[in-house]
């Protein structure tokens, strides 16, 4: 698998004597959409922070273009280009909005970019994240990677909370990204949307990957298994 | 009219000082989330330094400014950081003040010791600094006197100060604002959590924090000196509590505005001073007025924007790590300890050593409670100190002009107390962590300032004398019946704790703590479940002031300074906050350790040891042992327990692994499943 952008193997992580992930293995390959998709509880979001170097790993091995990160601090991580999301969005709320572009795109050029992009953004550049709607924040945590290719994005609920249609608008930056050569992993609890534009499904559930394939493999079946819990041991193929 | 802009201008020039202090109190706050109460003693040591090697190595100002500021100063603050405060940065918020109420304390003290020793046993030459009445700082000497319009006078020193905090300032405004290291800084402190996933190396901004905010303290001591004049640890500690109240009335995010409050703060105590006529009767009216600005700054921030994020300082509770144990077994170490105090006081100890441990036991029963408000409320209170002055100035009022009975003066004066203590709480209950330490500080000071400077309840210089009461055989004046007297009350008092915990209240209270809308939501007033216990800990905490009136034989409004409060806490906390065995054994250990450090020997001649004569030792030793905090925030009592366990549990493991192997390897997978079923038993029991 040393040709996988992102390779996990075996993680192992948690909270104090509490673990949340048993043992996971996962693959994400090269400007690819990969999907990790659970019920609540199933460990997904200790899985992004764990991903991130955010919480540190109890056990496995996590690698990135084949070299070991399982160590390395999370400013390292995100410097060496693994984008975190966090859910309930990735903004400083604090900060104006030119700010929080700012600390990633130094240069106002790279800015105008965003901003021509996003009019929104533009408009509202001197107000805080803060006070953004949710679509736009979400829009602003994103906008950098738009401008600066990260090799690995990964968003953690990416359209929770979200309009329809502004979902659809987020979703469609993923792709975009993809084709530019990003690779992304969504999580998420609900299925819908991300399955329709991920190329690799894995399905989580009470810390370990149940099942795993293209997403065009995933069925009705398959999915309520995971999610209702039915047969979870076994079901791994 | 010339009175008015003559206090504007003097206020003005004079606020200088202080916006120095606040913009170096900001940053640091701002880009740690740790409010730094040590900056007082930082500036102090850094003061101290200078006038060493001016003053007394004789070295040009200009040197002995360059090696402090630019060598001194740096060290301090990546010490400070790595020692101490970035260990903090995820601790509980008592533990945060706490720590930096060790550096406040332990800094000062251990210059004036270094600096004592280094002049009895090494023979420097160089003053002792502790009696220097005027200090040089960076302007001529002696100091040029200008005359401006209407006759308002500056001087050299002044000018210098104003010009360097306006540099100051401004250099720090234009880094945080347009400097991609100062953003990271400003994006550390909206969330640590996302800076460091978007690549900022928050050690390494925490680091820079420090190593400014400790220059920025430098500065301000140097500069400074020749206008706080006595280099005196308690002169810095006030300035720097006018500077919070500067910081405060600008928001504490913008240094910018924080000057602004500062020269506000200023010319409000200026123009305060020239008419409020009718407070003059009151000597300290005029020096409270920074605190009453502190105060309503507070509660203006908390009420315009929800910063304050939980009015109490939220954190889960720390496991039970006795919970294998049998009660017995639990309750055996406390029954072993109580068993020796009996022996000591009724048979082991002389009349000096009886006294002192007399002492020791009232200070155990006020720091019941810091138990009360802190272990079981959540709240920082850094009033206690005012609780003990005003109910020990009450019941001497009482005893001594209206001649109650003193047990009546005692029940009154303890009502009086918590009555204060809602007075205290009913402004600042609702804000959280350090907002409300601070308010309660502040409202100390104006107790101190104001309320025991009334006549009618201090009684003058000399306040009050009275003799300890009898009841039937039993004389107060005896230490033997005093102890137990104490004892009784200490037992009871703890006997209440451990109701309050179980009861309704203390459910109501942990509701509160835990999710203030949810517990709103059931019917749980958060006011009233906090004013209730605020009132509870203040009446324990007067209490013991009379008690130690009593003790006393008299009682000044000088007796227990606010600040000693600061002091109390550090002690309870590095024991154990939410145990009352924390807090009695740091009353004993607070009321024994100056005679202890006086020398002693020990029983049956075991040890003996002739004792130091440094005043500062036990201060640098609460000090040091706050800071040590830093590796325990949860308190020593705590951190024993938890060793204990796991020794316990490991002992366990290795019972339960030998098992397997003597019945098989096959049955090991169950042999290991049943671990983590018992320790599920305990947390149920």
């Amino acid at each position: 698998m040393s040709d996988a952008k992102l390779a996990v193997e075996n993680l192992e992580a948690g909270y104090g004597a509490v673990r949340i992930v048993h043992g996971m293995d996962l693959s994400l390959a090269a400007a690819t959409i990969g999907a990790i998709l659970g019920p609540n509880g199933a460990g997904k979001s200790t899985t992004c922070k764990t991903l991130a170097g955010y919480l540190p790993a109890t056990g496995g091995t996590i690698r990135l273009d084949g070299q070991d990160v399982t160590k390395k601090p999370c400013w390292w991580r995100a410097r060496r280009g693994i984008f975190l999301v966090p859910e309930g969005r990735g903004i400083f709320p604090g900060l104006s909005v030119d700010d929080n572009l700012k600390l990633l795109l130094p240069k106002a050029s790279e800015r105008e970019q965003v901003f021509e992009r996003f009019r929104v953004l533009g408009e509202r550049k001197r107000q805080h994240a803060g006070s953004l709607s949710g679509g736009e924040q979400q829009m602003l945590s994103l906008a950098p990677t738009l401008v600066h290719r990260t090799e690995v994005l990964i968003v953690d609920e990416p359209t929770l909370g979200l309009a329809p249609r502004v979902a659809d608008d987020v979703l469609s930056v993923f792709t975009e990204l993809r084709d530019a050569g990003t690779s992304v992993l969504l999580v998420g609890e609900s299925p819908h949307g991300i399955v329709d534009i991920a190329d690799q499904v894995s399905l989580l559930h009470v810390g370990r990957i149940t099942w795993s394939g293209p997403a065009s493999d995933l069925d009705q079946a398959t999915l309520e298994e995971s999610y209702f819990g039915e047969a979870a041991e076994s079901g791994s193929p | 009219m010339d009175q008015f802009v003559r206090d504007i201008v003097t206020g003005s020039v004079s606020g200088a000082i202080y916006a120095l202090i606040a913009a170096g109190l900001v940053l640091t706050y701002a880009s740690t989330g740790i409010f730094n109460l040590g900056y007082a003693g930082i500036s102090f040591s850094a003061a101290f330094l200078f006038f060493e090697l001016n003053s007394g190595l004789g070295w040009p100002q200009l040197v002995a400014a360059g090696i402090v500021i630019l060598v001194y100063c740096p060290l301090l603050g990546l010490i400070l950081d790595v020692a101490i405060f970035r260990k903090l940065a995820r601790a509980p918020e008592a533990a945060q003040i706490v720590a930096s109420v060790g550096v406040l304390l332990a800094l000062p003290a251990l210059c004036t010791f270094i600096v004592g020793r280094g002049i009895t046993l090494f023979d420097w030459s160089i003053p002792t600094g502790t009696d220097a009445q005027l200090v040089p700082g960076l302007g001529p000497q002696p100091r040029h006197v200008y005359t401006l319009f209407s006759g308002v006078v500056i001087t050299s020193d002044q000018i210098i100060v104003l010009v360097t905090a306006i540099l100051c300032v401004a250099a720090l405004w234009v880094f945080l604002r347009f400097t991609q290291t100062g953003l990271r800084m400003r994006a550390v402190a909206d969330r640590h959590d996302l800076a460091s996933m978007r690549g900022v190396n928050d050690a390494r901004t925490s680091q820079l924090a420090w190593v400014l905010g400790t220059m920025l303290a430098g500065i301000a001591g140097v500069v400074g000196s020749p206008i706080l004049r006595a280099l005196d640890p308690n002169t810095y500690a006030l300035a720097v509590f006018v500077a919070i109240a500067a910081a405060v009335v600008g928001g504490f995010r913008s240094v910018l505005l924080a000057f602004a409050g500062a020269i506000f703060v200023a010319v409000a105590s200026n123009l305060t001073f020239t008419y409020a006529t009718f407070a003059s009767d009151i000597p300290g009216f005029n020096s409270t007025v920074p605190f009453l600005l502190l105060i309503g700054g507070l509660l203006i921030m908390a009420k315009a924007r929800a910063r304050v994020a939980g009015s109490i300082s939220a954190e889960a509770p720390p496991p039970d790590y006795q919970r294998d144990l049998p009660a017995w077994r639990r309750a055996l170490p406390s029954l072993i300890a109580c068993a020796l105090l009996l022996y000591g006081v009724y048979s082991l100890l002389g009349s000096f050593w009886l006294g002192i441990t007399t002492r020791g036991l009232i200070f155990s029963l006020i720091f019941l409670s810091f138990t009360i408000v802190t272990g079981v409320g959540g709240m920082v209170s850094l009033a206690q100190a005012a609780f003990v002055s005003g109910a020990g100035l009450m019941a001497g009022a009482l005893i001594t002009r209206y001649d109650f009975p003193w047990l009546l003066a005692l029940v009154c004066a303890v009502a009086a107390s918590m009555l204060l203590g809602v007075l205290v709480a009913l402004p600042s209950i609702r804000l959280g962590g350090v907002a409300l330490a601070l308010a309660t500080l502040a409202l100390a000071f104006v107790c101190g300032q104001v309320l025991f400077q009334v006549d009618w309840l201090r009684n003058g210089e000399f306040g009050w004398t009275f003799s300890p009461p009898a009841f039937g055989p039993f004389h107060l004046d005896n230490q033997r019946t005093m102890a137990g007297f104490t004892l009784i009350l200490i037992f009871l008092v703890v006997w209440m704790i451990k109701n309050l915990e179980r009861s309704n209240t203390g459910r109501e209270m942990l509701a509160v703590r835990n999710a203030p809308a949810a517990a709103a939501s059931v019917g749980v007033s958060p006011t009233a479940t906090k004013l209730k216990v605020f009132a509870l800990s203040a009446g324990v905490a007067g209490l013991g002031g009379v008690l130690l009136a009593t003790q006393d034989v008299s009682i000044t409004s000088n007796s227990v300074p606010p600040i000693a409060g600061l002091l109390w806490l550090a002690g309870v906390v590095l024991l154990g906050i939410r145990r009352p065995a924390g807090a009695i054994v740091a009353g004993l250990f607070l009321g024994v350790m100056p005679a202890l450090l006086t020398g002693f020997t020990l029983p049956f001649d075991l040890a003996h040891w002739s004792g130091t004569r440094a005043s500062e030792v036990p201060t640098i030793l609460f000090g040091l042992g706050a800071i040590g905090l830093a590796r325990q925030p949860d308190g020593i009592f705590q951190n024993v327990a938890r060793q204990n366990f796991e020794r316990r549990e490991k002992r366990r493991q290795r019972k339960l692994a030998k098992q397997a192997t003597s019945v098989g390897g096959a049955v090991a997978g169950v042999g290991n499943a049943v671990t983590p079923a018992a320790t599920a038993a305990g947390d149920v029991g």
